[in-house]
């Protein structure tokens, strides 16, 4: 694979951990500016506002843009964010530089996977995207518990700065390794992909996926407060077990993929009553230490497990359109390696 | 309620919900006919 396919996956792993990582950071950010836990927890939402704003209007915006230039403004988007994350005195600011900060997510994948498709021949691009995606997957597993043990160590403001710093790396490594555009990008079909997007069975697609990540991140968000308060863990374990959440997110992942392409509608059905019961659980489950851990596992995994058949279900539905679509299921997915 | 321990507890029975209701409106979609295909193998649908 050409070197400039990991220049994409490095700004996929900073993108990565930025939006997961305050989900380990919750306690430290709700003591430090004085809010309260559900407060904090806000931030998460503001996030997902910044993303769904940004992907398709900055899709829109620099459609005619070269891809090249695109993806380096996206990093220093990111990388500004994340500063101002760092530096941000109070909570409302703190939430504005989140919502900035998650402008640049949903286009990267949507104009990354568009660069790396054409970095590789035709037989291999999906292994491209794999690739360029193996960057979110890593963020999940290694980076967000080194944000969060960063977080716990030195403060929240220092996950922000290396986070900040792996943006402003894959910001040069693209600089240096992404070849430019050999032609001037197609103008994207804003409309036709609109009308793709309101088709019933899109928006019925759209709204399983909706629901299916609510039910996760609802409890995913505040996963560290869940562990200290409910199942009596050390601030210091939470990083460990985040490890482990990763672990089921992988396999979870893979899994979905494999039984998506056996049978889509059995393994959509079958993800999300996995899901509900894995959630259903923890309630109970959260008050004995060993059955917290194996369910925080089994919540990445049955969570993740719906990203492919959602993911597919979707796009299968939304023919005709170009990248609309992609850019509105993909923020949260963690990639098409397990198809 | 959120922040403190007790109302915690309930918050992943709660989120169970929001599958159990996506699993809903994916019967929907069958039921109205419009997920007949999805039974297949699909990637050459996504393809």
């Amino acid at each position: 694979m050409p070197l400039a396919l990991y220049a994409l996956t490095a700004g996929a792993f900073g993108i990565g951990v930025t939006e997961f990582v305050i989900m380990g950071l919750l306690l430290n950010v709700s003591a430090s500016l004085g809010v309260s836990i559900a407060t904090a927890g806000l931030l998460i939402s503001g996030y997902a506002l910044g993303v769904v704003v940004g992907a398709p209007v900055l899709t829109v915006l620099t459609g005619r843009w070269p891809r090249k230039t695109v993806l380096i403004v996206l990093m220093a988007i990111f990388t500004l964010g994340n500063a101002a994350c760092a530096l941000a005195p109070s909570y409302g600011l703190l939430m504005a530089a989140r919502v900035l900060t998650a402008l640049a997510h949903g286009t990267f994948f949507g104009v990354g996977s568009v660069v790396a498709t054409g970095l590789v021949a035709r037989d291999r691009q999906a292994s491209a995207i794999a690739v360029m995606f193996t960057g979110l997957t890593v963020a999940n597993i290694l980076g967000v518990p080194l944000g969060t043990w960063i977080g716990q160590q030195l403060g929240w403001r220092a996950t922000f700065w290396a986070v900040a710093l792996v943006g402003l790396l894959a910001l040069a490594i693209i600089a240096v390794l992404v070849p430019k555009d050999s032609q001037p990008p197609e103008e994207a079909d804003w409309r036709s992909d609109l009308r793709a997007i309101l088709r019933t069975p899109v928006l019925l697609g759209l709204l399983m996926t909706v629901l299916g990540y609510a039910g996760v991140f609802a409890v995913f968000t505040y996963i560290a407060p869940m562990l200290t308060q409910i199942s009596g863990f050390a601030p210091a374990a939470v990083s460990p077990i985040l490890l482990v959440f990763g672990g089921g997110l992988v396999v979870g992942n893979l899994l979905g993929g494999r039984l998506a392409d056996r049978n889509l509608l059995a393994t959509v059905f079958g993800s999300l009553a996995a899901l509900a019961i894995v959630l259903a659980l923890m309630t109970p489950g959260l008050h004995g230490q060993v059955c917290a851990v194996a369910l925080v596992g089994l919540l990445g995994a049955a969570g993740f497990a719906t990203v492919a058949p959602l993911q597919m279900w979707v796009l299968s539905k939304a023919t005709g359109a170009t990248s609309l679509p992609s850019i509105s299921v993909m923020p949260l997915a963690p990639g098409p390696e397990g198809r | 309620v959120i922040a403190h321990g007790p109302g915690l507890t309930f918050v992943p029975i709660a989120a169970a919900l929001f599958p159990a209701a996506a699993m809903v409106v994916a019967f929907v979609a069958v039921q109205a006919g419009r997920g007949a295909a999805l039974s297949q193998p699909s990637t050459q649908d996504v393809a």
